[in-house]
């Protein structure tokens, strides 16, 4: 009975968030500063879905010494060389950016922020 | 330095999770009217006369269901394995460098298009012997397509170096990654393998269980290993796979000599976006000690991003020798003179980079340059692609490259992967050529006592040398490049100049030389090959 209406209250909070812009420089590049197997399962997760459900292997310190998250097909081999040897094209990047006390995942590509849930961060300085 | 800021050209918009599957469903609906199969007419095959590869593209035995890489569906629609081979006959007539040297089959004779495929190439061979052709690949798109964050791996974080893939085999460590499970291990170059789970490495039967161990499919398996450390100690280790990170610049280091000092690093791919800032951290270390020659260690590194090899050829040589000057100049077929046939954009060369691209490091920051008129360059079979076309282009501008170690592998072109029907194929597309119009080094570069300007470059011939860490000064290869430095000549323990040497590539082709099995247990082999049967 008291279920019902908490649901219906976070489903607008929800919502409402999902219609809120910011202004760009309120969000600013960050690292994570709880990194964890869970953080890391977070952004395994998050990445999968942007990219459809595919699988995806992530390192364990990913976004903890750069704001940035390239990422590629995985090296294979064929005769113990590279098939692509001479890649032509940049890797897909996404950004670590922090708001407040948020932290988010910024796809340039979709131009969108998604935010995070386990994960911590703080903001670094851009040279 | 290894950050970069947003490209805020919108405003941004806050998205939970549950949005992005709405997201996708609405993207995904909404497809335009289904396109007309081919025509009977169209599917009839006359020798020479090519349909536009579009009319056959994505018509499949087997259509996909669900997203491509990008999060699109699939394009696939219903046709047949004939529609896929007159696809793959027509593609490769539009696109494959050597298309005149392509035998036109029948599509309709094979009933797979993997069969198909394996005869659009060229069967010519270089001078030396070897295929012309050595890089004609297919993949399934499922497993080609596995994402990773740039340079995360399942493994131990060790290269291994099959020295003699037949028994009596002879496995070693080549290097290891940093907080690796072979790091964590005290795995160091030149340990042995001795036993993998209980098998015997040297002549053991079960090949099975050997690569099973050697190359673990993902993380958290255990397997345990009898080694030989390279003092001739045994021990056992178990090590437990794990996601590794590969740290591509290692050993940077500067190594003081009576004639100047002199700059080194070992590099073993670039494939990884890390190498960029790695790079620039090490060369502004080397810019700001004057050093007055360099030896880059490219003797494990196969390639990966042309870009980031423009770049370190850039602070190499320097804006005065590479300003307004051609890197490398894809070159395809001559029906394309002026278009990429891929991507229908217009052919422009790559230049020397000057600035950084992005890769890790923030856009448009100026590199550092050493501006030297000449480079040492530590090589192998397993030198490859972008580390040959770093050896090209600053050929092209004349800045001369000293190779020491053996030939590089000979793989001056390139290809886009392109899926059909659930295969991604690799054939051959375009050359690399540097400023002077040079790309023609299909055996590799070879090293000699002298240098022709092209693909024999002066050098000195050493093998590798596992009984010491890259960067060690005692190093045969390093060694040999100080020596060669001080004297102008080859240290007199060097190999003989006219050995003949191994071709990875060529292994597995049926008209391949080295497809003896006596002289492949006479070769150097690398890595990731899979061991064979005992004789």
């Amino acid at each position: 009975m008291v279920l019902k209406p908490i649901l219906v209250i976070t489903s607008v909070v929800l919502l409402a968030s999902a219609c809120k812009t910011i202004e760009p420089a309120q969000a600013k590049p960050a690292v994570i500063s709880n990194s964890s197997p869970e953080t890391t399962a977070e952004l395994t997760q998050l990445v999968s879905t942007i990219y459809g459900g595919r699988s995806i292997t992530l390192a364990p310190d990913v976004l903890t010494e750069t704001n940035i998250l390239s990422i590629q097909i995985a090296p294979h081999k064929k005769d113990g060389l590279p098939v692509m040897g001479a890649i032509q094209e940049m890797p897909r990047q996404f950004q670590l950016l922090k708001h407040e006390d948020d932290c988010y995942l910024y796809d340039s590509q979709n131009d969108t922020l998604y935010p995070l849930e386990t994960i911590r961060c703080s903001q670094i300085k851009i040279p | 330095m290894s950050t970069q800021n947003a490209n805020w050209a919108n405003r941004l918009k806050f998205l939970g999770l549950a949005s992005i599957s709405l997201a996708l469903i609405s993207c995904s609906s909404g497809s335009d009217s289904e396109p007309n199969p081919p025509s009977e007419e169209q599917l009839s095959w006359t020798q020479g006369v090519f349909e536009d590869e579009d009319n056959f593209k994505d018509f499949c035995e087997v259509p996909r269901t669900g997203n491509d890489i990008d999060g699109d569906p699939w394009p696939d629609k219903p046709g047949s394995t004939l529609h896929e081979n007159f696809w793959l006959r027509s593609w490769s007539n539009n696109t494959y460098l050597w298309y005149d040297e392509i035998q036109d089959q029948n599509p309709a004779n094979f009933n797979d298009p993997l069969d198909y495929f394996d005869v659009l190439k060229t069967t010519a061979v270089t001078s030396s012997g070897n295929p012309k052709d050595r890089f004609h690949y297919t993949y399934d798109t499922d497993v080609y397509e596995q994402l990773v964050s740039s340079g995360a791996s399942a493994g131990y974080g060790a290269e291994w170096v099959l020295l003699q893939a037949s028994p009596p085999r002879d496995v070693r460590v080549a290097f290891t990654e940093p907080n690796s499970p072979a790091t964590n291990a005290n795995l160091v170059r030149g340990v042995k393998i001795l036993e993998v789970d209980g098998v015997d490495m040297i002549n053991g039967n079960d090949v099975d269980t050997l690569n099973a161990g050697l190359f673990p499919s993902s993380a958290g398996e255990s397997h345990e290993f009898l080694i030989e450390e390279p003092g001739g100690a045994t021990r056992t280790v178990t090590m437990t796979s794990a996601v590794v990170t590969t740290d591509p610049v290692q050993n940077e280091k500067i190594i003081a000599t009576g004639t100047g000092d002199v700059g080194y690093l070992t590099f073993n791919t670039f494939g990884i976006v890390d190498a960029e800032a790695e790079l620039i951290d090490a060369f502004e270390t080397f810019e700001s000690q004057g050093i007055s020659d360099l030896v880059v260690d490219l003797r494990y590194n196969g390639g990966g991003f042309l870009a980031i090899s423009s770049q370190l050829a850039y602070m190499v040589a320097g804006s005065t020798a590479t300003s307004g000057r051609t890197y490398n100049q894809q070159v395809f077929n001559d029906q394309h003179p002026n278009t990429n046939p891929v991507t229908g954009s217009a052919l422009s060369p790559t230049p020397f980079y000057s600035t950084s691209l992005g890769f890790s490091v923030n856009q448009g920051q100026a590199l550092p340059q050493l501006n030297l008129n000449r480079v040492f360059v530590l090589s192998d079979g397993g030198t490859c692609s972008a580390s040959e076309a770093f050896i090209n282009g600053l050929r092209g501008v004349d800045i001369e490259v000293i190779l020491i170690g053996d030939d590089t592998c000979g793989k001056p072109y390139g290809f886009y992967a392109t899926d059909n029907c659930g295969i991604t194929y690799f054939t051959i597309q375009f050359r690399g050529e540097n400023e002077k119009g040079f790309g023609d080094y299909a055996d590799g570069f070879v090293i000699g006592g002298s240098d022709n300007g092209q693909d024999v470059v002066r050098g000195c011939l050493v093998a590798d040398d596992f009984d010491h860490l890259l960067g060690d000064e005692q190093e045969a290869r390093l060694a040999a490049a100080l020596s060669y430095r001080q004297t102008g000549s080859c240290p007199a323990a060097t190999k003989p100049l006219q050995q003949e040497t191994y071709k990875p590539s060529s292994r597995y082709d049926e008209n391949s030389l080295f497809n003896s099995a006596i002289l492949r247990d006479r070769m150097f082999l690398k890595q990731n090959l899979i061991l064979s049967e005992p004789k």
